[in-house]
């Protein structure tokens, strides 16, 4: 069955950092997660335009924390992926799954 | 304990043209990051992709508004344009330099050859002064009607704006801009200033009305203390 709610690669990226991350996925653990999972340089505002869009759709919550010295007295804001989320997440990943299975030319690194 | 601040124009710049409903907490993670060792063309280089995207993020999920907005935003500019520089071409029909020169000339220090040049020198610079107030009206008037995404929207518009001088540029003939270096780096000049008018007439609206809201919210919490207690 298609997935109601697709997502694009750096959302299903965003999303699988927040999971990974827990309780302490805000916006600079989250950019270095995926920097450092992808191997590419993440840019911040990315990562907030992506959140934004996910918490729009319902697919990600947020809170915001104590303001602290260190980032110049402004609060954090803390992602947490949402039950709808999740059941997005699961499915990409069987539809990713199913894509990958009998693809034996990638698998052996081949075009 | 002090901490290394980070850069201060680019800061201001995100916090009044960054268009996400995060700007304080991209703000606070781009210090923290910038604390831990990052360099300042770094900072500079986060700054602008957070307005960009942001920008882009809020213009792609309200495609009408955006529509709506440049349809009559462009109208605007344009009309102002055309009537300004109209009126200044009733100037320098009603006054022209032979005409001005030969009322009050003799009694300056000029000949008559540099008179010409400064009347026209003097017609260039209220061209420009023009232009800027022009963009910077434009620019207010666009942030004012839209004030929910006015941000995304003087930016999108300050583009149209830098994006039709160059579609100009590539039109125009050599005659249009001035053969010489000078007039095209007038032309060039009096662009970029005219779009940095539309943003800085944006952001005149945006830091007007966030005063007001700021003192409107004052009032209701004054007014929400019971009267004991201010007494």
């Amino acid at each position: 069955m298609a997935n109601p709610n697709p997502i694009s690669n750096f959302e299903l990226m965003v999303m699988l950092a927040l999971i990974r991350l827990g309780d302490e996925a805000y916006g600079v653990p989250i950019s270095i997660e995926i920097e450092e999972h992808s191997g590419h340089d993440v840019a911040l505002g990315s990562v907030y335009a992506a959140l934004e869009r996910l918490q729009d759709r319902g697919l990600v919550s947020s809170t915001v924390g104590e303001p602290t010295a260190e980032r110049g007295g402004r609060a954090k804001r803390y992602f947490k992926v949402t039950g709808k989320g999740m059941k997005v997440v699961q499915d990409t990943q069987r539809t990713l799954m199913r894509l990958w299975k009998g693809l034996p030319r990638v698998e052996a690194g081949k075009a | 304990m002090t901490f290394k601040e980070p850069p201060r124009l680019p800061t201001w710049l995100l916090q009044h043209l960054g268009c996400g409903s995060d700007n304080d907490a991209v703000l606070g993670d781009l210090a923290e990051r910038y604390r831990q060792g990052k360099t300042s063309f770094w900072y500079w280089k986060e700054v602008a992709v957070a307005i960009v995207v942001s920008a882009f993020n809020d213009i792609r999920s309200h495609k009408l508004l955006t529509l709506r907005a440049m349809i009559v935003g462009g109208p605007v500019f344009w009309y102002l344009g055309y009537w300004a520089f109209d009126f200044l071409a009733l100037f320098t029909r009603t006054w022209p330099p032979d005409w001005l020169y030969s009322k009050i000339g003799p009694s300056l220090w000029f000949n008559h050859e540099q008179f010409v040049a400064w009347y026209w020198y003097g017609d260039s610079a209220a061209g420009s002064v023009l232009m800027i107030a022009i963009g910077m009206i434009s620019g207010w008037i666009l942030a004012r009607l839209n004030w929910r995404h006015r941000r995304s929207i003087v930016l999108l518009f300050s583009l149209s704006v830098l994006l039709s001088w160059i579609y100009y540029s590539w039109t125009a003939t050599v005659e249009d801009i001035g053969a010489s270096i000078f007039w095209e780096a007038y032309f060039w000049i009096n662009n970029i200033l005219q779009v940095l008018a539309v943003l800085a007439g944006g952001l005149m609206e945006i830091r007007s009305s966030y005063r007001t809201r700021l003192k409107k919210e004052l009032r209701q919490i004054v007014q929400a203390v019971p009267l004991r207690v201010r007494n």
